[in-house]
């Protein structure tokens, strides 16, 4: 053979480079090649991948179930939104993992029709399956929130162990402790973080002294401590049986104030109930025409899911037409439902307007429905057909200079009646012409009347209700109407007509689009339109609800309300909610110094419910006075009180203020970073609950929760998992509160028994809702193991009597007590009718002041524009031309607080945007994706810029929810471990960022509605620029 | 037969015979056992868009029941905003597979890994898939991709599990709206037969030749091809990305 | 008038063939018309390529042997690629009748490089062997053929689905091949004569006109033209890509390089040879790339574009295909070898020595 030459040389270390080459670019593919058949994951199955086993199997031909042995299907509640539907939850008994969720099939607010209550779990299953096509009419769902939240009972951002701040407030630097050193520090307080002495809830505890001795009316001190929840999602009752009834505080709180207090108040001036706050919702299934404004059902609003299906079927099989009122577009239109689906764009915070608009043409082209408002009394309008009544005829006394103006002229003022509870109202009787007791009144009164009676002697100006409505809507032009919300005249005219043309099947219904700072008077104006058709107590009108079954009540087996040591609560709340400002020593107090009382230092909301926005204000402002320590449990104010983080966040992380601040949360949210303690809680599937839907159901309702899977939570010295109740428990106790501990719940015998586990409290309740009316039949073993319920067997049997334990069994298998849905409609009317009548004046209100400027409410709707609470209009300070866009923000179908980070929603919507209308993008040199800025007065946010044609002019619309810094979006330190931000979870853009301060207002203040001071997170001033 | 098919046809004769001795004579098992017994259902769906309220309940079901990776979908409701000249309006399409009669996806397979059940389901086998994603490229749906996590081509195929024990698919049991509803062609007493029978139906891409199996009410023309129009601006990658920067616990 | 539409809520799918894909569309392509221009001399016998040929089967058998190793990488599952072989879909599948066509090929070019390496005597070969170049040749053909109906097929990508797809792929491997030969032909210095020069330029200047003319009517007639289903593609071409498209991939790489070889002089010349080569090579990748990478970018329901990300590791990377380029360069170092060894044993042992010693040989000869 030849010698190597160089050039050979050359050439092998060529070969042996490139080769090398090619074995490093190779690499990855041989190591799969070398992995042989599978490189990837292998599934379970070779064509069903990694999909689960089926829970049951339903033999086509026979229909015969055979359950899947390895998993069981507990029927409980879900809490990815406030809807709270009935879930059926896919277990897998192995690894105790959920495997999907799907709706509870004899929950009405996830099937239609929902199953008889009677109907066996077995049975059940057939009715779902394929069989005989049985499970399309029976199915039962979940949305796609409902369906994607079991992520959250693995979020790895979730709180598994007490956590202590061990930096300044808000740093982010927890310690985790032990549950023993979280009560005894939170119950005892002393120098808890070297910052010096901290009261702890013992000593803030003191039902006697008062806070100020010269300011009775505030209460004792142990109103000091402020508890504020989210929202009634069945275990609140607990929470309020601590801090209310055996801690004695009045600071009482949930969410409302952010959420839909502008909308409540609007139905509770209309019901006549400023206690219980009741609300009414269209009999979907019936409806032939709905005008919802500021709400867009099957997009937003409760109940979500319900709607969405009553809308989806009354669009296409049914015989409904729907027009949404909303600056925005949403989901609720379908292109493919063609005309019965509508959406009118409005201005935002200017649909008052609009209603008051369809008012005054109702009302001058006598299209309201004479025969429902003329009835004097609910007797006569029973006997003329009538399910509901009004009090429309009733004689409300105009003289101002009278005391008692602004009052119902009383029968006892006529000597027509006694003074006292049983006083009348008065009525100018139809037949006869003259003013006579409503109650006496034998058949229809005047509608509109305009004249004067004689009280002692003395000629009295009085107006019939319907009189001031129509003399409040007559105050401006429907030109002028029209200007103000930029709804065509023509608009306005055709929704009138069309929504007095179907008889009592039209409804028009309102809810957080409302949320703006004249929210209160939209919502009445909006739902004063029911009033006017009467649609009340009727088949395809509006209900109240079906109500429920007893539960946290005196029940039929126990007082769930009744215990040794039950404090009843006093004194003015920090919110200044339901207590005149004139009943204050403040206001006596300037007063007697020959002062003009007005305004309050801050304002004051005599009629009002739950301002959590309040709450918060009040607490960080020390007034009326200040606040020692504060428990936030599942509630984010934070992020949902527009305005709150720019103005609050200084004064919250000053420790001086709120020396105090417990969390009891699952995760660290936006208000809990803020917290000294974060208290663990359960989530979801693993907890206890017994509530109800909210609206829109006809037949009673009991959702019940109970724990279809086990807590990864840490664990009390009792054995139970940390969370709300167990803390609460522990602290009384500790405390030596009534109400907890071994004698606090007496039976129907008053045989007391024991709270010391979460269920003592939770199977009681179920009890009574089993027992209530008629017992439920009793739980088989078979059904007990196909939901799963045999997994708190051995609960149930430690805690209930033993007649209990099989009936109780059999709620929880059914995740609740359900009337059956035949039991809707009596004829033509609803079976469960609201009894008050509607109020087209409303005496408390047309009788109260406001505290900032000592001025008369109006007592009837009236097109009220964005004001601050001294009525100063926001458009004087913030004039449009600086301004000139309004915002709102939207709902969105996928996110709710309970589901912020949970991937399979964030895979398919991870953020919102700007929108903005194609014509405002165009001037502003804006194109969809470019990024933007939106300033308002108080803050300035980015976002990525959406250009679309569903959005009205001159509005910049965000979808709530996004944008978050709490949650996951933000790095926390644990102990020696670290949470690392998810960029995910703070993608897009906060609205409540830009919410507003009121400069009418002295301290730490979010701008407000005037009259209830519910949040104004809609319509706020901004403008958009290129960023 | 369609026109590719002729066409290709055409050129491979050549090399049939050839090609035949060497797949007679390698070992492997028949693909045939993977396929149940002759059924004599046609499982299809018809989805009613007055219905859909594009909630995505669907989707999400989907996503939990299959084991979807993140990213991916085996059906997703593409929710558009259209203005037909001065009104804007909204439109939902739930898009998932259409277990076509004449499926181009199982055409392409080379190892016939995707094939069409007796009952129609279009399913696909993933110990034999070996992930060339050519099906991919020929689904004019888009309702293929391949699964990162097991290398195979993946997509909706009706919850065939659950079908075939009885029960609904995933996303009809928990569509909110009621807007998608499966079951049995061959039997005229279905409720999909009945609406068929009722309404006048679409299906997405008839051009295509391809005769799907899931049929919409109130479909507009607009939506059945390729949509135009000004995209969602977010991308895949992008929500990807934001989804692993965390970390916690 | 078409609506208005603005996507809410969508997803964008994924380019599933990148890099690699298109890199073995363009390598198996390049060394079947490789082949090919071998065989007119091994089979033929085609005096006039007996230089070129050798140079030729080298392209043909580097490109040939590593180019399928691309294709198993991009298979997600790469440890499957053998049961292509006994799960056949023949009835209706290109794929499988590719995995079918790409073995035999590459079995033939084994056989051709045998046969070339027992036959070569002095630089010549004893006698052509026409069956087996014909069956060579055959499969050939067959290859480039699939691979065009491979992508032609799919009636789903509108840019894909033409019948001139598969001539574009032909004209492409042509043109590759050629421009390789030349390129390789000039490295190893086994190409010098003008007339071999000059064959190859005039046989690169005519394909590179019928390519033009195709993809003007491709890109004119059918895309431009083209009816409401091609509207995508316009868009893509003349907007989105039009530089890929128009500058790179037509004016760039196809017409200017037939512009330099329009003088037969310049075909003869190295300098504007090679340049034309270069060109025309990135052409002929340009082309699957546009159609390959291109032609899945176009949505079939979205209305967003999908986009392409180039990965630089992983699955259909960079990394990847710079592996397989080495591969290449390391088959052709051996082929180079061994085909040396061939001639050393054979009567112009002497050649080689000479080359060694930077001489130019011609036929036998020995000249400067």
């Amino acid at each position: 053979m030849k010698k190597l030459t160089r050039r050979d040389f050359i050439k092998a270390a060529g070969a042996a480079g490139s080769l090398t080459v090619f074995g490093v670019g190779y690499a990855g593919t041989l190591k799969g090649i070398s992995k042989g058949w599978w490189a990837g994951v292998k599934p379970h199955n070779k064509i069903a991948g990694n999909a689960p086993q089926p829970e049951f199997r339903v033999d086509p031909q026979s229909g015969e179930v055979t359950p899947n042995p390895d998993q069981y299907l507990a029927n409980t509640v879900c809490v990815g939104c406030t809807t709270l539907c009935g879930v059926r939850v896919r277990v897998d008994k192995k690894s105790g993992k959920v495997l999907r969720v799907s709706g509870n099939p004899y929950h009405i607010l996830s099937a239609d029709p929902f199953l008889p209550y009677q109907t066996s779990i077995k049975e059940g299953y057939k009715l779902l399956s394929g069989y005989q096509d049985s499970g399309l009419k029976h199915r039962s769902t979940a949305c796609g929130r409902g369906n994607a939240v079991l992520d959250k009972l693995y979020d790895p951002y979730r709180v598994l162990t007490p956590l202590k701040r061990i930096g300044p407030r808000g740093s982010g630097k927890w310690q985790p402790i032990s549950f023993e050193q979280l009560v005894k520090e939170t119950v005892e307080g002393g120098d808890l973080f070297g910052e010096g002495h901290v009261d702890g809830l013992r000593a803030i505890r003191d039902v006697k002294t008062l806070i100020d001795p010269n300011a009775p009316e505030l209460g004792p001190k142990s109103n000091q401590l402020v508890f504020i929840a989210g929202f009634k999602e069945g275990r609140l009752t607990f929470a309020k049986r601590f801090s209310v009834l055996s801690f004695g505080s009045i600071n009482f709180t949930g969410h409302r104030g952010n959420c839909g207090l502008s909308m409540r108040a609007g139905y509770a001036a209309l019901l006549d109930d400023w206690k219980g706050y009741p609300h009414l919702k269209p009999d979907f299934r019936n409806t032939e025409f709905l005008l919802t404004i500021g709400t867009a059902p099957g997009n937003a609003g409760n109940p979500f899911k319900r709607s969405g299906k009553m809308v989806a079927e009354g669009r296409s099989d049914g015989n409904l037409t729907y027009v949404v009122v909303d600056p925005v577009l949403t989901n609720s239109d379908s292109i493919a439902a063609g005309s019965r689906s509508r959406w009118v764009p409005v201005k935002p915070g200017t649909d008052g307007a609009l209603a008051m608009g369809m008012i005054r043409w109702i009302l001058e082209n006598k299209r309201y429905n004479e025969h429902f408002l003329s009835q004097p009394n609910g007797k006569v309008a029973q006997v003329a057909g009538e399910p509901s009544w009004s009090n429309a005829t009733h004689l409300v006394i105009v003289d101002e200079k009278r005391p008692d103006f602004g009052k119902f002229l009383r029968g006892s003022q006529l000597g027509q009646a006694k003074a006292g509870a049983k006083d009348t109202f008065v009525v100018i009787d139809k037949a006869s012409g003259q003013p006579v007791a409503h109650s006496k009144a034998t058949g229809p009164a005047e509608l509109f009347y305009d004249g004067s009676v004689e009280i002692d002697g003395q000629l009295v100006a009085v107006k019939s209700s319907l009189q001031l409505l129509l003399e409040e809507a007559r105050k401006h032009t429907l030109e002028a109407y029209s200007q103000a919300c930029e709804i065509p005249v023509a608009t306005i005219v055709e929704l009138a007509d069309e929504f007095t043309s179907h008889g009592r099947k039209a409804v028009a219904d309102c809810h957080g689009g409302t949320m703006h700072s004249s929210g209160f008077y939209t919502a009445y104006a909006a739902v004063m339109l029911n009033a006017l058709v009467g649609n009340l107590n009727w088949k395809g009108g509006t209900s109240s609800g079906g109500g429920r079954y007893a539960d946290v009540k005196p029940g039929p087996r126990y007082n769930m309300v009744k215990f040794p040591g039950k404090v009843k609560p006093k004194g003015a709340r920090v919110s200044r909610r339901g207590f005149p400002y004139e009943k204050t020593t403040e206001f006596k107090k300037k007063k007697e110094a020959g002062q003009n009382p007005y305004p309050a230092e801050e304002p004051w909301y005599p009629f009002s419910f739950a301002i959590q926005p309040e709450y918060m204000n009040g607490a960080l402002n020390g007034y009326p006075y200040p606040v020692k320590a504060m428990i936030f449990w599942n509630t984010n104010p934070l992020y949902g009180q527009a305005g709150l983080y720019e103005a609050g966040k200084k004064a919250l992380s000053d420790p001086k203020r709120v020396p105090l601040i417990i969390a009891i949360d699952p995760f660290i949210n936006e208000t809990s970073a803020f917290a000294d303690y974060i208290v663990p809680d359960t989530v979801l599937y693993e907890t206890w609950g017994a509530t109800g839907p909210w609206a829109g159901y006809l037949t009673k309702v009991n959702s019940v929760r109970w724990p279809a899977v086990d807590p990864p939570l840490a664990k009390t010295p009792d054995g139970d998992p940390i969370c709300m109740e167990s803390y609460f428990i522990a602290v009384a106790k500790k405390m030596g509160l009534g109400g907890f501990g071994d004698k606090a719940i007496p039976d129907k015998d008053g045989t007391w028994y024991p709270l010391n586990h979460p269920e003592d409290w939770h199977l009681r309740v179920v009890a009574n809702i089993a027992f209530d009316k008629s017992p439920v039949p009793d739980a088989s073993d078979e059904e007990m193991a196909l939901t799963g319920v045999e997994r708190i067997q051995d609960k149930i049997k430690a805690v209930l009597k033993p007649e209990e334990q099989r009936k109780v069994a059999y709620v929880l298998a059914r995740g609740g007590r359900f009337e059956n849905e035949d039991k809707s409609y009596q004829g033509e009317w609803l079976t469960h009718r609201y009894g008050k009548p509607m109020q087209i004046y409303n005496e408390k209100l047309g009788t109260s002041k406001n505290s900032m400027n000592g001025k008369r409410f109006v007592g009837v709707p009236t097109w009220a524009p964005a004001r601050f609470a001294d009525e100063t209009p926001l458009v004087e300070v913030y004039k449009p031309a600086d301004w000139p866009f309004l915002m709102v923000s939207t709902k969105s179908q996928l996110t709710s607080a309970p589901v912020i980070g949970t991937p399979k929603l964030e895979a398919l919507h991870p953020y919102n945007f700007v929108v903005l209308h194609e014509e405002d993008a165009k001037r502003l040199n804006i194109k969809g994706g470019d990024k933007v800025r939106v300033t308002s007065p108080a803050a300035s946010v980015e976002g990525i810029a959406s250009v679309r044609l569903g959005i009205h002019r001159g509005v910049v619309g965000i979808e709530h929810g996004y944008g978050h810094w709490g949650l996951g979006a933000r790095r926390e330190s644990i102990g020696n471990k670290v949470w690392h931000a998810s960029s995910i979870r703070g993608k897009g853009v906060a609205s409540n960022l830009l919410g507003l301060s009121d400069p009418s207002r002295q301290g730490i203040s979010t701008l407000g509605g005037f009259v209830v001071g519910n949040n104004a997170r809609q319509a706020i001033p901004v403008k958009v620029e290129k960023a | 037969m369609n026109s590719d098919r002729r066409e290709f046809l055409k050129f491979a004769v050549g090399g049939a015979a050839l090609s035949a001795v060497g797949a007679a004579v390698l070992p492997g098992d028949s693909v045939a056992e993977a396929a149940p017994a002759k059924s004599q259902h046609r499982w299809g769906m018809v989805i009613d868009l007055r219905k859909c309220i594009g909630c995505e309940a669907c989707s999400v079901a989907c996503s939990m029941e299959n084991d979807v990776p993140l990213g991916e979908f085996r059906t997703i409701v593409s929710t558009y905003e259209i203005d037909t000249g001065g009104q804007a309006r909204r439109a939902t399409l739930p898009r998932l597979c259409n277990h076509c009669e004449n499926p181009p996806c199982v055409e392409v397979c080379p190892t016939q890994a995707t094939y069409k059940r007796d009952d129609g389901i279009v399913v696909i086998d993933n110990t034999i898939c070996i992930g060339c994603g050519y099906c991919v490229q020929a689904c004019p749906y888009d309702a293929r991709f391949i699964n990162p996590e097991t290398h195979t081509a993946d997509k909706c195929n009706f919850c065939v599990q659950r079908v075939d024990e009885g029960l609904l698919p995933a996303c009809v049991e928990t569509c909110v709206g009621g807007a998608r509803i499966f079951g049995d062609l061959n039997d005229p007493d279905s409720e999909v037969s009945r609406l068929l029978q009722e309404y006048p139906t679409e299906v997405l891409k008839p051009e295509m030749g391809t005769d799907p199996r899931v049929y919409y009410i109130g479909l507009s023309d607009y939506l059945q091809a390729k949509v135009d129009g000004m995209p969602v601006p977010w991308s895949k990658e992008e929500i990807l990305e934001g989804m692993t920067d965390g970390s916690a616990n | 008038m078409d609506p208005q539409i603005r996507g809410i809520i969508g997803i964008t799918h994924d380019v599933l063939w990148g890099v690699g894909d298109v890199y073995y569309m363009f390598a198996i392509g390049a060394s079947a018309a490789a082949l090919l221009l071998a065989i007119l001399f091994y089979a033929a016998g085609v005096k006039r390529l007996q230089r070129v040929a050798p140079v030729g089967l080298i392209v043909a058998s580097a490109l040939g042997f590593a180019a399928p190793l691309s294709l198993i990488a991009n298979l997600y599952q790469s440890g499957r690629f053998y049961s292509l072989f006994f799960r056949t879909h023949l009835s209706s599948s290109p794929m499988s009748w590719g995995a079918i066509i790409l073995t035999l090929y590459i079995l033939t070019l084994v056989i051709m490089d045998v046969m070339v390496y027992t036959h070569t005597k002095g630089g010549q070969i004893a006698q052509p062997f026409p069956l087996i170049g014909a069956i060579a040749g055959f499969f050939a053909v067959a290859v480039i053929i699939y691979t065009g109906i491979e992508i032609s097929a799919v009636r789903a990508i509108a840019m894909w689905h033409s019948a001139l797809v598969p001539v574009l792929f032909l004209l492409a491997s042509v043109i590759s091949a050629v421009s390789l030969v030349v390129i390789l032909g000039w490295i190893d210095r086994r190409i010098k004569k003008e007339e071999e020069k000059g064959f190859l330029g005039t046989l690169l200047f005519w394909t590179l006109l019928i390519d033009i003319l195709l993809q003007f009517i491709w890109l004119i007639v059918f895309i431009m033209f083209g009816g409401r289903s091609v509207i995508n593609i316009r868009q893509s071409v003349f907007q989105q890509h039009a530089s890929s498209f128009l500058l790179v991939g037509f004016l760039l790489t196809v017409v200017l390089p037939a512009i330099i070889l329009i003088l037969p002089s310049l075909r003869r010349s190295w300098g504007s040879l090679l340049v034309a080569s270069v060109l025309a090579t990135v052409g002929a990748w340009v082309l699957r790339w546009n159609l390959v990478v291109t032609g899945q970018e176009m949505p079939k329901t979205a209305i967003d574009f999908n986009r392409y990300t180039l990965a630089l590791t992983g699955h259909d990377s960079v990394l990847n295909l710079v592996g397989n380029i080495a591969l290449v360069i390391f088959f052709v170092i051996v082929l180079e070898w061994i085909l040396e060894m061939a001639e050393f044993e054979g009567e112009l042992g002497k050649d080689r020595v000479s080359r060694q010693q930077g001489e130019r040989v011609v036929d036998g000869g020995v000249a400067r």
